[in-house]
Formats: structure tokens, sequence, C-alpha cells
């Protein structure tokens, strides 16, 4: 394929192949390809990119962007490190034990050494407890041959993350700088335990996804070397390869939502809901602010997490037709945006349009031509990077115009090592929810900073 | 060859060959060198990056990042979105950075340069300079170096030394052919060339990894032409002009040093004159402090001295005083002067040799020779102005009277000698008696302003000389016109026509022998004005 100067590649796993499109500096589909997956990612990876290369000059490809396979649901044990779970919090007596509510399975393979820790801030950010370090280099010292994994939650670090942060230094100056490290005000969050959660399982997930994405990037590196790699992330955008190794969590299951980004790019209706259809289950991915419930989140992950991603309803194929009175049907029947069908088992639901109720609803043009199971990778293809940052604040006590502004800067830097172009950066309309439970005026703010992927210059070569 | 003063646009890579940066190391981004710096600013934390136009190379300074962290990775994709051309870290002790960090520098072909830390403001206007407005930069360094060279003394070594500081290579002062004589610079011969160039004129020569710059010494004889020349690494625009502009600005204190020599040795050489005249003056008892100097400055005043005086005569049959000599004479008569003394007078100089022995004939002529010799390599630049060099040479003598005696008989003979022709002439103590008589006839003032009166209706009529130059090839030529015809390369009848013609200019009769006789002394005393 000659006269494309710049291509991105998006790249798909799945346990059996891994589905390939490129798309041009715009964003049109070149062309999509499936390989046989045999052996682990980056022996396929290697494969697939050996036929694309024989489609398109390696040199114009500016970014390569992987979904990986796998889910939270699915998640097996053999990649998990062991967690040491460090928690800071004013109470010496917690109400709720770390990991509590975890399959147990999970949470034997994940449990390291566990420490409460005096420290922690209110919602405001001001100290409740003076961190004790002395405990805490002395817990350090115990088990200094024991952890390679840490994950730091502290009571209020959406307010004031500096105990988390302060335990990190001194844990790595302890343990040494290797330390894989977990901390979780950078997951964002209100709710402690989730906070706490999504560090835990990013802190045990975070070494083999930092193996796998290393030997991914040397795949890269061969094939493509001005080729910048991104991972997707479940909330429908890419990380780049540092900032996804902080986060390997929301790596897993991103293949819905860029499918169903791939359906709403392709079919040109960027306000629609998409029905991403796998052999077990139909995930319909909601068009954002549906309904006034921007933050409905309905997941059957068995943990309860704080990820950030879009409205997702995971439903079985055997209940579709009988829980018409399930969230899915309450959603879909009070909105009057289209359906886009697709994934692998696409023609299955749409068999089923009539008896749903949703036939005069679905939308399926003929720009949806492409190989259903091509669209996960045509959404990666297509991405952009995002950087959210959400923190507790209060506007009595401190300037409104330079928190959010200072709020709004950390979501810029947060997009910008996600690999967005600091020259194409949107803000969202900043999101500020009152707390009405706090004295003053406490409220929740969440900004949002997003942009196409910064890729290298072909005049440099 | 490169005429200095060819700026070009900043660069990554002219950067680094600056010289400005300690020890800068590309850690990566190599692709990117060529971007363009159009600009040098801190980044106080990475965040403020964003703001930076594009072009501009940001600065982070130890305090500013840690190299292993993720702030480097955000700093480069902030920097490289925003058109920034590098990010510049200034630490002491660089950690390693990490290898993802690298690959993604790489990859954006934006460069990371790791260089030590310096006194971070004067490095930062020292880049900045560099980059925003090269001329400042050098104003900048210019005047820094000004300020040093005129702190202390202006010697000539301590210029050099400051002069190599400047322009980061070594300086030195060389003659013409490459000969040093203050400094330390290794030339190869393709510079050499560039020394012997007809016309002086500063220039810069480009090697294969240096620069060398000439400038010449600013002094009046190009045949004696002094150069200050220094070798850098090999450069561009803004170094190289830095270079050529701090040799134009210290060929000024070299050469004072010089002229401050030349006035100790001139202050000298007049105290010299007046204990030699004072000498003369009373040879049978000099006073005191003659005899003390003449005792310090080995003068055997017991020996046997000879003299040779020395006169230049210009186009007018004026003489030139030493001062306004050039040094090729001045050279010229040091050298000869190695074994004896040099001794300024108003006209001229005096060389004196003394022996404790007679010298024999041979060593007379031996030395006359030799003084002939010597002088003859100063004829050819005073040629181009019409100076002539006129020698007298005494005979031997011994004893302060026999100097005293040996001084007039060497000014006797060096007016004869002012009388001839030639660009040099040498008259010696053995020269006829007849010739002698010419003596005191030469030296009378009042009968040379009385034979240019006579002689001065030939220019009237004729300024181009031909009526004189014929008439003196007549009288030389022992009145005749077919040799004087042969001579000029002139038909006789137009030697005759002009021969009329000067007896209507002059009223004369040159059949008569007294005429002839007449006007040949007076064109010979007047011949200054009219030799060709």
């Amino acid at each position: 394929m000659t006269g494309i100067k710049s291509a991105k590649l998006g790249i798909h796993f799945t346990p059996e192949h891994v589905h390939c499109v490129a798309v041009d500096a715009s964003g049109s589909y070149l062309f999509g390809q499936t390989t046989a997956k045999t052996g682990g990612s980056a022996p396929a990876l290697d494969h697939a990119l050996g036929v694309v290369l024989e489609r398109l000059d390696a040199a114009c490809i500016a970014a390569l962007n992987l979904v990986l396979d796998g889910s939270i649901k699915d998640l097996g044990t053999e990649e998990l490190s062991r967690v040491c779970i460090v928690r800071v919090m004013p109470s010496d007596r917690p109400a709720a034990q770390p990991l509590a509510a975890w399959p147990p399975r999970l949470a034997s393979r994940v449990r390291g050494p566990v420490i409460h820790l005096g420290g922690g801030h209110d919602f405001r950010g001001d100290e409740m407890r003076e961190l004790d370090e002395d405990r805490l280099r002395r817990f350090a010292a115990g088990c200094r041959n024991d952890v390679t994994t840490v994950a730091i939650t502290a009571v209020g670090s959406t307010g004031n993350a500096d105990h988390e942060r302060r335990t990190a230094d001194i844990l790595r100056e302890e343990l040494g700088r290797e330390l894989s490290v977990a901390v979780a005000h950078e997951q964002g969050g209100v709710g402690f335990l989730r906070r706490e959660n999504t560090a835990i399982l990013n802190a045990a997930l975070m070494d083999g996804h930092r193996r796998q994405l290393d030997r991914l990037a040397e795949v890269v590196d061969r094939y493509c070397p001005r080729g910048l790699m991104h991972v997707a992330h479940r909330d429908g955008t890419v990380l780049s390869q540092p900032a996804s190794q902080r986060e390997p969590l929301m790596a897993l299951g991103a293949q819905i939502t860029h499918a169903a980004h791939g359906a709403r790019r392709l079919s040109a209706k960027a306000q629609a809901h998409v029905a991403v259809c796998y052999a077990d289950n139909v995930h319909v991915v909601m068009a954002d602010g549906v309904d006034g419930h921007p933050e409905q989140e309905v997941t059957d992950d068995p943990v309860r997490l704080t990820a950030e991603s879009p409205s997702i309803i995971s439903t079985p194929w055997h209940e579709l037709l009988y829980l018409r009175s399930s969230a899915l049907h309450r959603t879909l029947a009070g909105s009057e945006l289209p359906v886009i069908v697709c994934g692998p088992e696409a023609d299955r639901l749409l068999a089923q349009a009539d008896a749903l109720g949703w036939a005069a609803r679905i939308h399926n043009s003929d720009a949806l031509t492409i190989d259903p199971s091509l669209f996960a990778a045509l959404g990666a293809a297509t991405s952009y990077a995002s950087g959210t940052v959400e923190r507790t604040v209060d506007f009595e006590r401190q300037d409104r115009e330079f928190l959010i502004a200072e709020i709004v800067s950390l979501a810029r830097r947060r997009a910008i090592l996600a690999g967005a172009d600091v020259s194409c950066l949107k803000i969202d309309p900043v999101r500020i929810t009152p707390l009405g439970y706090t004295p003053g005026q406490g409220a929740r703010v969440r900004a949002r900073a997003h942009g196409p992927l910064l890729i290298p210059s072909r005049n440099l070569s | 060859m490169t005429r200095p003063g060819a700026a070009s646009t900043s660069s990554i890579a002219r950067l680094l060959e600056s010289g400005l940066l300690a020890e800068p190391e590309v850690v990566a981004g190599h692709l990117g060198l060529a971007r363009s710096v159009l600009a040098v600013t801190r980044c106080e934390r990475d965040r403020s990056i964003d703001d930076l136009g594009p072009g501009t190379l940001g600065v982070l300074f130890a305090n500013d990042a840690d190299l292993t962290s993720l702030e480097v990775e955000s700093a480069i994709r902030t920097a490289s979105g925003a058109g920034l051309s590098g990010l510049l870290f200034l630490v002491n002790n660089p950690d390693d950075i990490p290898h993802t960090t690298r690959r993604l520098a790489d990859k954006l072909g934006f460069p990371i340069i790791v260089a030590t830390a310096q006194s971070e403001y004067d490095v930062l206007d020292e880049l900045d300079h560099f980059v925003r407005s090269p001329s400042l930069r050098i104003v900048s360094r210019l005047h820094r170096y000004l300020w040093s060279v005129s702190r202390g003394s202006n010697d000539i070594a301590r210029v050099l030394a400051a002069l190599s500081d400047v322009i980061d290579g070594p300086a030195a002062i060389v003659d013409a052919e490459g000969r040093l004589m203050h400094g330390d610079v290794d030339l190869p011969d393709y510079v050499l060339e560039s020394l012997r160039q007809p016309v002086a004129t500063p220039t810069t020569v480009d090697g294969t990894d240096a620069l060398f710059a000439l400038a010449p010494l600013p002094f009046r004889d190009a045949h004696d032409t002094l150069w200050l020349v220094a070798s850098t690494h090999a450069s561009w625009g803004v170094h190289r002009d830095l270079v050529a502009s701090a040799l134009a600005v210290t060929v000024w204190p070299v050469v004072g040093q010089f002229l401050q020599r030349q006035l100790d040795e001139r202050r000298e050489n007049n105290e010299r004159s007046l204990i030699f005249a004072d000498l003369l003056e009373h040879p049978e008892a000099p006073p005191r402090h003659v005899v003390e100097h003449a005792a310090t400055a080995r003068w055997r005043l017991f020996g046997w001295h000879r003299i040779l005086a020395v006169s230049l005569v210009d186009a007018d049959g004026n003489l030139i005083s030493p001062q306004e000599t050039q040094s090729g004479i001045a050279a010229a008569l040091r050298r000869l002067a190695r074994s004896g003394e040099l001794i300024e007078r108003a006209e001229g100089w005096f060389l004196w040799w003394t022996s404790n022995v007679k010298p024999t004939p041979a060593e007379l002529s031996a030395g006359v020779a030799r003084a002939r010799q010597e002088l003859q390599t100063a004829t050819e630049s005073l040629a181009a102005r019409s100076v002539r060099i006129a020698v007298g040479v005494s005979n031997t003598a011994q004893g302060a009277v026999g100097l005293r005696d040996m001084v007039n008989e060497a000014e006797n003979s060096c007016l004869l000698a002012r009388a001839g022709r030639e660009a040099l002439s040498i008259e010696g103590s053995d020269s006829s008696d007849a010739r002698r008589f010419l003596t005191g006839y030469y030296a009378s003032t009042t009968l040379r302003d009385l034979a240019t009166r006579i002689t001065e209706p030939l220019i009237e009529h004729d300024p181009r000389g031909d009526l004189r130059r014929t008439l003196i090839s007549f009288l030389d030529n022992q009145s005749s016109t077919t040799r004087t015809a042969r001579d000029l390369g002139l038909h006789r009848n137009t030697v005759q026509q002009r021969l009329l013609k000067v007896s209507d200019a002059l009223s004369l009769d040159l059949d008569d022998p007294k005429d002839r006789l007449a006007i040949h002394l007076a064109l010979h005393l007047s011949e200054g004005s009219s030799s060709p």
C-alpha cells in the first residue's frame, strides 16, 4: 500500500486470534486482517506485524494501540503477585478488613503482609493524624525479603495524597527502588474500599503486566522503529506504556468499549448505544450521559472497583429475552438513541431484534460491512488518550478558581502521560458534585482532559 | 577559507558544538539534533513546559526533575507536543534515564541532552544569547574578555592567555613565516600559506577538526607583518564570529605592547646618543658620567675604533630622521650592530665597532662587504618609497680622540655617499682627494639653495623632466650627443633639439666649458629633486 504518510494500527488480542486494523492519519479505515494466535501475545504480535508490513511501510506506522485479552472476571491467579497492603487511616480499628468482599481464592492469592498505619486526611485535605513513619519503617524492615509489590491507600487521599506519597517514598527507601507501588489516589474515586480494591488489584497485576508490555514493546521496536506503543484502557481510550504499567487493571476488558468506539466511528453515529455481541454475553455500551445517569455503572466485575469506564450492561444470551425488567431494557426503553449491533455474534442479536422490540432502533449502515471481529481493533486504532482526576475539596476554605485550575492541570498532565498531544488537548466540562454530608462547601471535583495521540513526525527520519 | 561574520540558525547540534556545555551527552533523540533552537529557557517543573514557545530548548536543573521518574517521560511528551526543540538536563550526577524514556525520545526524534551543571544563570544566559541573538553573545563574551584584559598589565603573555580562554583554544604571535614569537600554536602548512598573502587581512581557515583565525598586527611595513593567530575547535557562524572579533580586539593591546617596547628602546637610544655626543665633544677629558656610562655599557674607549655613518635620503634629497624609518632598515642595522653599538644621530645612525687590536685592511674590507650585504636587503622596501641609503665608512683609530676622528671621517664619507644615485651608496675613507674636495661643496646649504634656483627653469619649462634628464646625460657623457641619444633611446636630432631648449631656458652656452661645469655642479647639488 503506497502513498500512506502516516498510519496507526489497532491490534486486538483474543484467545484464538490477533485482529489488526490500519487507519490513516485522519482515522479512515485502510484494511483489516486476522491472524491466528498461537503461543503468547509477543509471538502472536510478531506474526501479525510481519503480515501487516507486507502491506504497509513500517516507517509510516506512528502508533500501535494494543487491546489486550482477558477480563477481570476471568482473571487467572498465576499472573498475580502477592501484595503488601498498607492502609493509612486515623482509626486504629478499621470497620472492614482489606479484601473483605473478595472471592476467597483471589483474596488468598493476593494477600500479603497488611499494616494499618496511623495517618490520613479529611475530605478538605487537612491532616487528621500524623503519619506514623517510625512504625512504617519497622514494618518495612520486617518484611524486607518478602515484599515486591505494595498497595497504599490512605483515608482522604482524594483531598490530600501526601501520606500516600510519603508512604511510597519510605517503602522505596527501605525496600528498594524496584518496588512496585500502586497508590490509591491515582485511581480516583471517593469510596475508600473501592479505591483500596483497585489499588490492590493494580499492584497484584503490575509486575506481570510490565513484563508482558516489555515483551510486546520489543516486538514493536523490531518492526516499527518509530511507532509508539499504547495499551487500550477500559474507558475507551488508550494509555502509553508507562501510564498503563501504573494501571494494569484498566487494560482488562477494554475490548468492549473499544469495539463500541469502533462501531460508532464507522457508522458516524457518535451518540448511539452499541451492543457488542460475544459468544457468552451481549455487552451494551451506553452512550455517555444517557438519561441523566452519567455515572451509572453496571458491571459484572467480581470486585467493586472505581474503574472509570462508560456504562456497560452485560447480559448473558440466555437472560436477554426473559429479563425484560432488567437495567438494560429499562435504560434502552427510555432512550431515543439508535442501537448499533456489532461483535462476532452480531447476527445472532440482529435475528432477535424483533423479539426484543429493538428492531426500529437498530442502526447498522452499509459502513459496518467489515468483519465484526475487527471493531475493537478499529476502535483502538482511532482512540484518543485521556487523563481524569477526581478530588474532594472544600470551596469555603480554598479558592474555587485556583482549585479547579489545579485539578484541570493535573488532568492535563495525566492525559499527556497517557499519550495525548498537548497541542490538541481538550478539557471536558469540570464536574462538581456537592458533598451534602460534609460541613462547609464540600464538593467532589472531576476533571478530564483528552486529545489525539502524540505521534512522531516523519520529517525527522 | 571563510569570511568572518556568516551567521546561521542555531540548532541543537550547533549548540553542542559551541563548547558552552560541560560534558554534554545526547542520551536520546539523535534524529532531532538538526531541530532549530530559537530560545533557551528554564522549566521550573514539567507542567510549565507547554507554556514555552515552539523552538525553545527547555532546561531542567537537578531540582526540577528526577531523571528516573515518570516526570521526565511526561516532560518529553509535553515538550514534543508543544513544539520545543529539545530538553537539556543540567545535573551533577546524571542518573540512568529509563530505557522506556529513551525509547520514547528516540521515536519522537526529540533530543534529550544531559550535561554537567554549572552556574545555572550563567549557562542559561550564555545558551540563550547563543541561540537568540548570536551578536549579543559575542558582545557579552567580548565584554567579559575586555574586562579581564583591562584589569591587569598588557603583558603579551597575559593577553594571549586571556584570548585563549575566551576562544577556547591556543593563541600566539608569529611572523609571516610562521615562526613563533609569543605563545604556542601548531600551524599546519595550509595555514602558513595564508600568512603569506600579498595583502595582510584578517581571515579564518577551516581545518578538518579545527578553525584557525589570523589577524595581522597593523604595522605599516607589510614585509614584516606579524600575525596574531589562534586555533579553536571546528565551529560555525557564531563561534567563528566570536573568534574573529576577539582577535580583532586583541591586536590593539598587542600592538600597544610592541609600541611600548619601541618607545623604551628609543628612550634608551636617545640617552645613549646624548652620552656619545658628550664623548665626542670632550674626547681628551670625557665627563665623569660619560666615563661611568662607557664602563657600564662596555664601551672600550681605549680600543681601536671604526665607524659607519648611515643616512637615509628621500626623493627630494632630504635626510630622513631615524624616528621616521621603517623596521626593515632598523632590523638590518641591528643585525649589523650585533658585535658593536648602534647609536642614533640627527642624520641617521652610527655603527661603532671597537677592537683591542688594530684591524687589518682585510678585516676592514670584510666589514664593509658585510655592511653592503645587510643593508642591501633593506633597499627593496625603501626603493618603493624612493628612499636611498647613504653609508660613510671610516678608517680605524685608537682611543677617544681617535673615535672622534673616525666619526668625522665617516660623516664626511656619508656626505659624499648622499650625492650618489644608487639605492645604496657606500663611500669609504679611501675615496679620492678630488672627490673629498666636493664634500664641503655638498655640505653648503647656501650653495644647494642656489643650485636649486639655477635649475628651476628646467622644471618650469618641462615639468616631466625630459630636458633635465637629457642635460644630465649629455654632461655625464662628456658632451657627446651621440652617446646621450643612445643612453636615452632617442634620435640624435631630438637630443640636439632638447639641448637648444635647455640653453634657452637656462640662458647658457653649452659650448662654453665654464657654463658646462657650473651647470654640471648645480645639477649634482640639486640632484635629489631631479634624479630619475
